[in-house]
Formats: structure tokens, C-alpha cells, sequence
């Protein structure tokens, strides 16, 4: 069983936890950015729902998972957030961040999440060597021959991984892939 | 056939995403659409793949080593959060919350710079009791003391080479001045060119100790007036917390970097010092029984050796009774 599938009421010991932590650290991370101004800022709202967590672990009794149980408090976190910070903050993006964010449903949101979290575990299932190249072209915008000349291998070389990450995410997102784009066909054509 | 045509629209249609493609590959890619309808979906897949990509772009470099390191200490400290909370009084407000910001701030910058760093893919090496040795990315050197860890890049970008300290560290820094080394502690930053020293930054302790073997090094004192001094081999410059002083001495323990090498060398010490040093090198609870044997003095080496070789030879060079119980080890006279 996945750790997020756990229910409170099961024992929480270090070890589950730390599994508890690495599956959900970076979907909680992005799901707390889309509230909260900057990535510092999330990182520190989920790693106090994580301490949070760990800390009341013993009087923790409710049935509901784990998973609910996080992105709710992440959830319920940056609200506070946004709350206090409003009181007293005249930047207006904040203002909008809250009218925009807040009060939107949050199945949505989860469904949402549910894709990051998949297309982040497909990331992370890449060869190590792989998944370097290809983030290295996908967000760093590094063109081959620069990363071949960073990390000392040949352009080919590349080029042949770039295509094998991206093989293999396919196979592992291709539930998610089915919709047509079509202003690439009209940008093609 | 339809495989090795398949495998070659891939290849375009990666090349095409990824921004490499030239304008022949380009029509290539279109004449291989137009073949086949299917081929049409599979590029409408790969493009959906590469949008949503982006999607976790931001989380993707996080490194959850680190972030379980700092999650696991602030377990261990079992430290409370620290929540905004708005002011009450409408007037005050803004300060209160100008105030609680800062505090989160200080929280996040507490924290570490991890926080920052792992955007750019940056590790985290942390040692329990033994300490280990680690080539970086540039091919320097660092062997980190037990309790220590060490945050640097996969690789280094930009004109600096940047790396943040916690705790104790000997570096062998590869020559490269057009790219200085920096290594960022808590107080001080220290800044070199390429040479050898010794930086022990513990956060518990009440100095910054950066002593100097060969080359030179500059180190700097953080807060609102910096403060840099230079040393060179055989100075050690010594960085107080209480009273933020930073100054150089030539007062060097000839063992400062024992716990690296295990070399020891003691000129009439007294037996109290040695165990102390044993202690912090070993890990070890060495206890002297009376306080006049405290007092005994000594003279000798030890090249590389366990500790249980080092206590057979004190006890036999004093004659000593060394006895073992719950994790300590008991120096006593023999009777």
C-alpha cells in the first residue's frame, strides 16, 4: 500500500514517515506555490505541516488518509496565510492571489495535483543520467551541445537520451495525453 | 520497417520540442506527419507531454535529501513553528505583521540556504559519526567531521564556486582563479583561490575556527559591517560569536587536524588533555578516575591508530588500569 493511502489510526513511525515525506513533499510544495507568493514560502508552510504532523502523531484519530489529511492543512495553511498577510499587506498581487485561489473548489484542486503528482514520479523514474539531460534541455532551456559540453559526453549522446526520456514518459502519462492540440498542427502547417 | 520509421519520427519530433531542430528537419517532420494519421496523434502526445512537463518544473529540482535533513533536525529540536499571527490593534498592525515577516523570514534563512539552492540541483552530504571524504563537482577536495554536513552543487555554474558549511571541514581547493571558492557558514564566509585549510563552524560552538595549511584565504563576517581578514599558512583566524570579533592568531593546536588524520602529537600534555582529544576525535567518553592522574603528563605520537591501540599504550607508558562500562572508558591508576 502507498504510504499516502495509510490511515492516521495505523502507527506512524519514523521510517513511514520519511516514506510519507519524500511521495509528497514536492505535489504539497506545488500545490502550496499556486496559493502563496514564492516556492520559500510553500516549502516552509509544508515542512511545518509535516513537523505538525509528526509532533501530534500520537493523538492523531480520525480515518480519513494521510493524503487528505496533508494537502487539507497545506490547504487550510496558506489560507491563513494569505488571511494574515491581507491584514496588513498592500501589495495588490496578494489581493489577487486571494481572490483568485481561495475559494476555489478544492476537488479540483486535488484532481489537479493528482497529474502533478503522476508526472513528477514519472520524472523521478528516469535513469538518473537520463532525467539530468532531459531536465536540463526542458527547463533550463540548455541547447544538446551545451549540455554535452557541461557534462562531458557527445552531442549524439544527448540527443539519444533526450529521446529515451521522453519514450519513456510517454508510456507512463499516456492516460493523461489525449487531448489534441491543435494550434501545433496549424503552427506546423 | 514501420518500427525504424516509427523510432525516426521520434527522434524528430524530439528534436522538434526540444528546440533543436533545423528547417530540413523541420520539413522532414512534416512529411513524416502527413504519412500516417497515427503519427499525427503521436505528436500530439509527445506536445501534451511536453506542456504538462512544465507543470512541475518548479518542484523538479528539489532535493529531497535535504529536505528530509532539515525536516529530520527540526524533529530532533522538536522546535515549534513560528505562526503569523495579525495584529490586534488595527494601528499596529502593520508593524506587527512587518515584524512577524521578518520573523518567517529569519525562519526560512534558519533553515538554510537549501531552500534556494536546491532550485539548482544542489546536494546535501551529512555525516553521522565517521567522517568522509567527498570530491565535488570541480575536484576539490573536502573530508567533513562527524556531525557535519555539506551543501554544494551538482555542478558549478557562474563565476563563483559557492558551497555552505555546517560544522567542520578540512578542503583541498582545486586552483581555478578565475572562479573563486566560497564556502558559506552560519557567521563568516570564507573565500579562496586554491589551497588547503581547515574551517570547523559547529553551530553549537562559540567560535568560527579557520586555520590555514598552505595558500591563502580570506574570510568575512557577515551582518551590517562585514569584516574581512586574510591568512596565510600557519595563521588561524578565529571568528567569537558572543562579541561578533575576527582576528588573527598564530595560537594553532598542532592536532587541529586529527580528527581528519588521526595523527596525534603530544609534547607534556596532561593525561586530561589527551583524553579530551581522543574524545572529540574518537567519539569515545574516555573518564580519568582521580584528579591527580588527571595531572600526569605526557609525551608521544600516534600515526593512524584505533583508539584501542592508543589506550594500550597509555596504560602501559603510565601504567594504567583501562576499564570498559556502559559506553564509557574508565582510566584508573593500577593498585
Amino acid at each position: 500500500m502507498a504510504a499516502g493511502e495509510r490511515n492516521i489510526g495505523i502507527k506512524l513511525d519514523k521510517r513511514a514517515f520519511e516514506e510519507l515525506f519524500r511521495s509528497f513533499f514536492p505535489s504539497l510544495v506545488l500545490f502550496a506555490q499556486k496559493y502563496v507568493p514564492d516556492q520559500d514560502t510553500a516549502k516552509e508552510i509544508v515542512h511545518n505541516v509535516f513537523l505538525n504532523l509528526w509532533e501530534k502523531r500520537q493523538q492523531l484519530d480520525t480515518s480519513s488518509p494521510l493524503k487528505s489529511y496533508l494537502f487539507t492543512s497545506v490547504h487550510n495553511r496558506c489560507l491563513n496565510y494569505i488571511r494574515d498577510q491581507k491584514k496588513f499587506d498592500r501589495d495588490e498581487t496578494l489581493f489577487q492571489k486571494l481572490d483568485s485561489t481561495a475559494f476555489i473548489d478544492g476537488v479540483d484542486r486535488l484532481e489537479e495535483q493528482e497529474l502533478e503528482q503522476r508526472i513528477y514520479d514519472a520524472l523521478q523514474s528516469l535513469p538518473e543520467k537520463c532525467r539530468e539531460i532531459f531536465m536540463m534541455n526542458r527547463f533550463e532551456g540548455l541547447k544538446y551541445a551545451g549540455i554535452a559540453e557541461k557534462l562531458g559526453i557527445s552531442v549524439k549522446t544527448v540527443e539519444t537520451q533526450m529521446s529515451k526520456a521522453l519514450k519513456i514518459l510517454r508510456e507512463k502519462l499516456i492516460d493523461y495525453l489525449g487531448m489534441v492540440i491543435l494550434f501545433i498542427l496549424t503552427h506546423l502547417n | 520497417m514501420e518500427k525504424k520509421d516509427k523510432n525516426i519520427g521520434i527522434e524528430l519530433i524530439t528534436r522538434h520540442l526540444s528546440g533543436e531542430s533545423n528547417a530540413a528537419e523541420e520539413k522532414e517532420l512534416q512529411h513524416w506527419l502527413a504519412a500516417d494519421p497515427d503519427h499525427i496523434t503521436l505528436l500530439d502526445q509527445y506536445s501534451s507531454l511536453w506542456e504538462k512537463l512544465g507543470r512541475v518544473q518548479s518542484v523538479a529540482g528539489i532535493d529531497l535529501d535535504a529536505e528530509w535533513h532539515i525536516l529530520e533536525s527540526r524533529m530532533a529540536e522538536g522546535e515549534k513553528m513560528i505562526t503569523l499571527q495579525p495584529g490586534r490593534k488595527r494601528r499596529a498592525s502593520f508593524y506587527t505583521g512587518r515584524i512577524a515577516v521578518a520573523a518567517m523570514l529569519a525562519v526560512i534563512l534558519t533553515f538554510s540556504g537549501i531552500y534556494l539552492a536546491s532550485r539548482f540541483g544542489y546536494r546535501t552530504l551529512a555525516t553521522t559519526a565517521q567522517p568522509e571524504e567527498l570530491v565535488l563537482p570541480d575536484g576539490s577536495t573536502v573530508t567533513l567531521n562527524h556531525f557535519s554536513s555539506l551543501k554544494y552543487p551538482r555542478r558549478f555554474a557562474g563565476e563563483i564556486r559557492n558551497i555552505e558549511l555546517d560544522g567542520e571541514g578540512f578542503f583541498e581547493v582545486e586552483s581555478d582563479p578565475d572562479h573563486p571558492f566560497v564556502i558559506k557558514t552560519r557567521d563568516v564566509d570564507i573565500k579562496v583561490l586554491g589551497t588547503s585549510f581547515n574551517v570547523n563552524a559547529y553551530r553549537e560552538n562559540a567560535a568560527v575556527e579557520v586555520i590555514v595549511k598552505t595558500g591563502e584565504v580570506a574570510v568575512t563576517r557577515h551582518g551590517d559591517i562585514p569584516k574581512t581578514i586574510i591568512l596565510k599558512p600557519g595563521n588561524k583566524g578565529v571568528y567569537k560569536k558572543n562579541n561578533e570579533t575576527l582576528k588573527i592568531t598564530r595560537e594553532i593546536d598542532r592536532n587541529y587536524l586529527a580528527w581528519k588524520t588521526r595523527n596525534f602529537v603530544f609534547e607534556d600534555q596532561t593525561l586530561f588533555d589527551v583524553s579530551q582529544q581522543l574524545n572529540k576525535v574518537y567519539q569515545a567518553e574516555i573518564i580519568i578516575a582521580s584528579d591527580s592522574l588527571k595531572e600526569a603528563r605526557i609525551t608521544t605520537t600516534f600515526n593512524d591508530q584505533s583508539l584501542d591501540a592508543i589506550l594500550n599504550v597509555l596504560s602501559a607508558t603510565l601504567d594504567l588500569d583501562v576499564r570498559k562500562s556502559n559506553g564509557q572508558i574508565i582510566l584508573s591508576e593500577t593498585n
